[in-house]
């Protein structure tokens, strides 16, 4: 009996040794347990690499095989326990028998597919992982996992047009706004204008918000939460007609993801910037708008210029039909109803 | 308006119930209710808010401090970022606010002298993107400028890119008073960072061309802010927020002043880009005080050769601004300024401008399109004008004329309109008549310009009066030499107010006035003069012929006049010998003479000036010759005294004028003088007290021992018997006197002793020298029965002085010695 609560006892330290690991860049995330740091790989990277089995106090563990697997899979919080693997791919490490008091195994998942980046939102994560799994048939059997961080880079898109809109609400308030791209990289800088074409009310602020949109689930399961990433003011005070407010955000202080649109079916992750006008009685005029976010590789230089400026678009200002208007002055008369 | 695309959503109240994203460092969100516009508190409470602001900017400060002493770059930030949080209030007047920013930038300046010293590690291009992350836009915006600044200094980035950017991202702040002093700081902390020419930051770092536009850019931006302080307070406030931008002003005006302060900007650049541009900002935000400050700064700012060059574009400009603005003080204050630097260096000005027309075409479209402007402003406008176009072009006499035109034109519409006169526009008129007069020193040359009587006459009696005054004073004191009957009526046609009542005159001049006023008018009769006797004498009848018309001013203005022609008579027959017509000609005066005399009859009380002149004009007529006229002149004179003196120390008086006069006369043959002079004795016998009758007789003697040797033939009256018994008649006189009143007959006596002596003297032979010792014995008697007392010295000097005389001619004269001493 001893020996059986021996083995029943027998503890087995497990370490994995990813191969090159000196140059990898690593991240510190924060999941259920604790704040780990994670090895970054990229989609077409491979994971290979050893692991070192240790049994304690020099004795053997019996076992129907010993194998590791490479782990894609997403978790809805809503359902737990209930994880979706999208990829999984095994090595067969050792047949049936005894491991010894110390071990070393050798991996590779140099195929490995990892389309999808690691996320760790507010509903879902998606995370890969190796499991190692020493099989047993009479004891449960020894697992250990060893999470890894993948992030994709993506290629410049082709189409990246601006974001030009004229909105307003009738009589009180016209403005046009234009960022000028609708994709950026999560390193970039968002560069943009607004113009007041009409002003009636009496503006106190405006400031752009940067919100972050997790979708998770379908149907009755449907779960959205917002998150505001930053507010920023970029303009203090009451323009008058014919003011025209520069907005410069940089994104790189953000903790940012790319946008995710329908990973394997089970979540998205949108990114939208939101402007908000608030008035005197503090009541907010907002337009929300979707950009993308990708990520740029980093190799291939990621710096933004801190003075970048709008295009200036005087020129178009004067083919408009309306005669320019005294440029301190005010409208004239405000009416601050809307 | 295009149709909108999209709606806004709208959402009422609430804040955002989200948490905040961290940012790169973290900022303080205290953003909802701060930013309030009620600034409408009392001194006490704006007084405690910045107290109370001025207490966390301290703390936020020595924390600031301490972070960057320990060199923890982020902490330091933040720190920063929330005391220049304080700056976000809205509840602070301008004055208070000032205050704060004052404090604030100190603190700020710490943070710039860290940022320079390189000790933080971090690159000045990432410090710049890192202070941009900060969620408030105006501390974040102040800690760009700051970062900017260093930024530039350590010459790392071009200067102009800074400054464009700088300028650009200011927009963001739209609040007046908040904006106005970002943009200050802006202004203050990149003014010696400016890549002007001569700068260490010109080259690489741009051209002036960048510091004008930049300079430009956060001028027009200030401006408008500042314009829109004025129409974000209730009606109610008016007069308070005017009073508050006013204060505010300088901050805007400093923009202007460094751009004049660019040695870069070239005569061109200024006239096709700077000012236009400025000019542009002025009249479009279309502000009274904002137009009016800005019009007097770049006036002030710029110098005067950029003035000359752009004269077309600032008077253009200035018919363009708003009716409330003061546009005279502008003008007024740039003719000035380049009237004194014309005058002051003439070779600057270029042949191709010119200035006065160019004011005189603008001044006029300005008045026109602008009225009603007050006439005042008007005329003050025209005043500097003038001004400016006798100094820069003295000799151009119409210009002038063109200016007074211009005022009797205004005048009349006025007159028309028939309003009254403000007191200010008098003034102006005033200015007007007098800076010609003073510039000329010349009234001829006044009064040829056409227009200056048509300024006159729109005048008061009691105005005309004294602009007359300064014309008179004005002759006078420069000795204008006024030599023609033309002349004469020009002139005497400008100071009619001077010369005769005036229909429209109320008022009545005081009598110490008028007799000032009329002895200045007599001595403009002494600044006609000529060479030419005709043209002289034609001067006078012209004189003359005004002066009639004056009345009671006849007694003042006409005895000059007089003079004058008797000295005309004279010169007339000093040069008779080249001149055949000169005893017609000093009978034609003598009789203008008498036509004088005349005139002033008609005046009251004059009978004794008059019949002095009647004497005077005997005595040239004498002179000259004319013995029929010199008779009749005295013979008038004697009818008067008979006729109006009345008063004894003037009969007198006029007794020892006509003597005087007599006795001069050397033309008289016997049948003219005989009758005068005894009707001379008679009078003098005739004189009610005896001292006048005993002297009037001494002096009548004389007309009976005189020798003419001018005259032709020479002769001489020597009528010793007649003398002898006038002197005795004269003694007796003198000692009936003695009888009533003691010693006052000793000086008497002593003057007849004198008068015998006189007569010893030059051998008449009737004034012998027992005479002579009978009288000075009884003279010696009557003083030593007096004795000496305080009454008689004189004439015990006087006696002593005769005796010594005596004693001295013995030295020389036997006939002496026999008089006994």
């Amino acid at each position: 009996m001893k020996g059986l609560f021996g083995r029943f006892g027998t503890s087995c330290n497990v370490e994995f040794k990813i191969a090159d690991v000196e140059k990898r860049k690593t991240i510190e995330v924060q999941t259920d347990k604790a704040t780990q740091k994670l090895y970054i790989f990229t989609e077409a990277e491979p994971i290979r690499g050893k692991i070192l089995a240790k049994v304690s106090d020099g004795k053997k563990i019996e076992h129907q095989g010993i194998k590791v697997d490479f782990v894609g899979q997403i978790e809805l919080f809503y359902d737990r326990g209930n994880h979706y693997e999208f990829t999984s791919l095994t090595n067969e490490l050792a047949g049936p028998g005894e491991l010894g008091p110390e071990t070393t195994f050798e991996f590779d998942f140099s195929n490995a597919e990892k389309q999808y980046e690691s996320y760790n939102g507010i509903n879902v994560r998606l995370r890969y992982f190796l499991k190692f799994t020493i099989i047993r048939s009479l004891a449960t059997n020894i697992t250990k996992e060893q999470d890894i961080w993948v992030i994709n880079f993506q290629s410049p898109p082709e189409i990246n047009n601006s974001i030009k809109m004229e909105v307003g609400i009738e009589d009180c308030l016209h403005i046009e706004f234009e960022y000028g791209r609708s994709k950026y990289h999560l390193k970039d800088v968002i560069i943009g204008k607004i113009y007041f074409l009409l002003v009636r009310i009496k503006i106190k602020y405006m400031e752009l918000a940067l919100i972050k949109r997790e979708s998770t689930g379908s149907g009755p399961n449907l779960y959205n939460e917002s998150e505001t990433l930053t507010k920023y003011e970029i303009m203090d005070g009451a323009p008058v007609r014919g003011e025209s407010i520069p907005i410069r955000l940089f994104l790189g202080g953000f903790d940012l993801t790319p946008t995710y649109r329908n990973v394997h079916n089970k979540f998205s992750v949108k990114f939208y910037l939101n402007l908000v006008l608030v008035d005197e009685e503090d009541r907010r005029y907002f337009k929300q708008q979707e950009i993308t976010l990708w990520r740029k590789n980093a190799a291939s230089g990621i710096a933004v210029n801190a003075m970048a400026q709008p295009e200036t678009r005087k020129k178009k200002k004067k083919t408009s039909k309306k005669s320019p208007k005294t440029e301190g002055a005010p409208d004239e008369k405000q009416s601050f109803e809307d | 308006v295009a149709l909108l695309a999209t709606k806004l959503s709208v959402e009422y109240g609430g804040s955002f119930s989200e948490h905040t994203g961290s940012h790169t460092f973290a900022m303080s969100q205290q953003q909802q209710q701060i930013n309030k516009t009620d600034i409408n508190t009392s001194q006490q409470e704006q007084e405690k808010l910045l107290e109370d602001a001025k207490q966390v900017v301290k703390v936020q400060a020595f924390q600031m401090k301490r972070a960057l002493d320990s060199n923890k770059l982020m902490e330091a930030l933040k720190h920063a970022s929330n005391l220049i949080c304080e700056l976000r209030t809205g509840l602070l007047s301008p004055k208070y606010y000032y205050e704060l920013y004052i404090i604030v930038l100190d603190h700020l300046r710490y943070l710039e002298m860290y940022l320079g010293e390189d000790k933080h590690g971090k690159s000045l291009g990432e410090l710049y993107e890192l202070v941009q992350y900060a969620g408030n836009i105006l501390p974040r915006l102040y800690l760009l400028i700051t970062v900017g600044s260093v930024y530039v200094k350590s010459k790392k980035v071009p200067a102009k890119d800074v400054l464009h950017d700088l300028v650009e991202m200011c927009r963001g702040v739209q609040h007046p008073t908040r904006g106005l002093f970002l943009r200050n700081y802006l202004s203050e902390m990149t003014k010696d960072k400016l890549p002007d020419e001569g700068s260490e930051y010109h080259g690489a770092g741009g051209t002036v061309k960048d510091a004008v536009e930049f300079i430009l850019s956060n001028f027009i931006e200030m401006n408008k802010l500042w314009v829109r302080l004025q129409h974000q307070a209730p009606q109610k406030d008016k007069e308070k927020r005017e009073q508050e931008r006013k204060e505010l002003g300088l901050l805007i005006g400093k923009n202007l002043s460094r751009l004049s302060q660019l040695d870069g900007i070239k005569i061109e650049d200024y006239k096709l880009t700077v000012l236009p541009k400025i000019l542009k900002q002025v009249i479009s935000c279309k502000d009274k005080i904002a137009q009016q400050y800005l019009m007097e700064i770049t006036i002030q700012v710029f110098s005067d050769d950029f003035h000359l060059q752009t004269l077309d574009q600032i008077l253009k400009t200035c018919a363009q601004l708003t009716p409330e603005v003061e546009i005279k003080s502008i003008i007024v204050s740039l003719i000035d300024r380049l009237a004194n630097y014309v005058s002051r260096s003439p070779n600057e000005v270029p042949g191709d401008i010119h200035i006065f027309d160019l004011f005189y075409e603008n001044i006029s479209t300005v008045v026109k399109s602008r009225s009603p402007m007050p006439l005042e402003n008007v005329l003050a406008l025209q005043v500097s004008l003038l001004n400016l176009s006798l100094k820069v072009y003295p000799n151009q006499h119409d210009y002038v004329d063109k200016v007074l035109g211009f005022c009797a034109e205004q005048l009349n519409q006025n007159q028309q309109s028939s309003k009254e006169l403000s007191k200010n526009a008098i003034k102006e008129i005033f200015r007007l008549l007098r800076i010609p007069q003073d510039v000329y020193k010349n009234v001829l040359l006044v009064l040829n310009l056409e227009n200056y009587a048509k300024v006159t006459n729109v005048l008061s009696f009691l105005d005309r009066r004294k602009i007359s005054l300064d014309i008179v004073q004005n002759a006078i004191d420069n000795d204008t030499k006024i030599s023609s009957g033309d002349e004469v009526e020009k002139l005497f046609s400008f100071i009619t107010p001077l010369l005769k009542d005036e229909t429209d005159q109320k008022e009545t001049v005081n009598d110490t006035d008028f007799e000032e006023e009329q002895h200045l008018v007599s001595r403009l009769v002494h600044l006609v003069q000529n060479p030419n006797v005709e043209a002289l004498y034609g001067a006078y009848i012209k004189a003359k012929s005004q002066f009639d018309l004056g009345g009671k001013r006849k007694k003042f203005t006409l005895v000059p006049l007089l003079f004058s022609g008797l000295r005309l008579a004279q010169r007339i027959h000093n040069g008779r010998l080249k001149d055949e017509n000169w005893e017609k000609k000093i009978r034609a005066i003598l009789k203008f003479a008498n036509d004088c005399i005349t005139g002033i009859k008609q005046t009251p009380n004059s009978s004794s000036l008059v019949v002095k002149l009647y004497l005077e004009c005997g005595l040239v007529a004498g002179k000259c010759g004319i013995d029929n006229f010199a008779y009749e002149f005295l013979t008038q004179a004697y009818n008067l005294y008979e006729e109006d003196i009345a008063d004894s120390k003037e009969k007198f008086a006029t007794i020892n004028y006509i003597v005087n006069v007599l006795y001069q006369v050397d033309c008289f043959n016997e049948e003219q003088r005989d009758p005068l002079v005894t009707q001379t004795v008679q009078y003098a016998a005739k004189l009610v007290k005896k001292p006048d009758q005993c002297r009037g007789l001494f002096m009548c003697t004389h007309l009976l021992w005189v020798e003419y040797n001018d005259a032709k033939p020479p002769k001489k009256i020597k009528d010793g018997k007649r003398v002898h018994d006038w002197l005795t008649r004269a003694m007796k006189v003198a000692g009936s006197v003695g009888e009533l009143e003691g010693t006052s007959n000793l000086a008497l006596f002593v003057e007849g002793l004198d008068r015998c002596l006189y007569y010893y003297e030059n051998k008449n032979e009737a004034v012998t020298t027992d005479f002579v010792n009978k009288l000075i014995k009884h003279v010696k008697t009557k003083i030593e029965e007096a004795g000496s007392s305080e009454n008689n010295s004189n004439v015990n000097l006087h006696l002593n002085n005769i005796l010594k005389h005596i004693q001295w001619k013995r030295q020389n004269d036997a006939r002496y010695e026999a008089i006994t001493i």
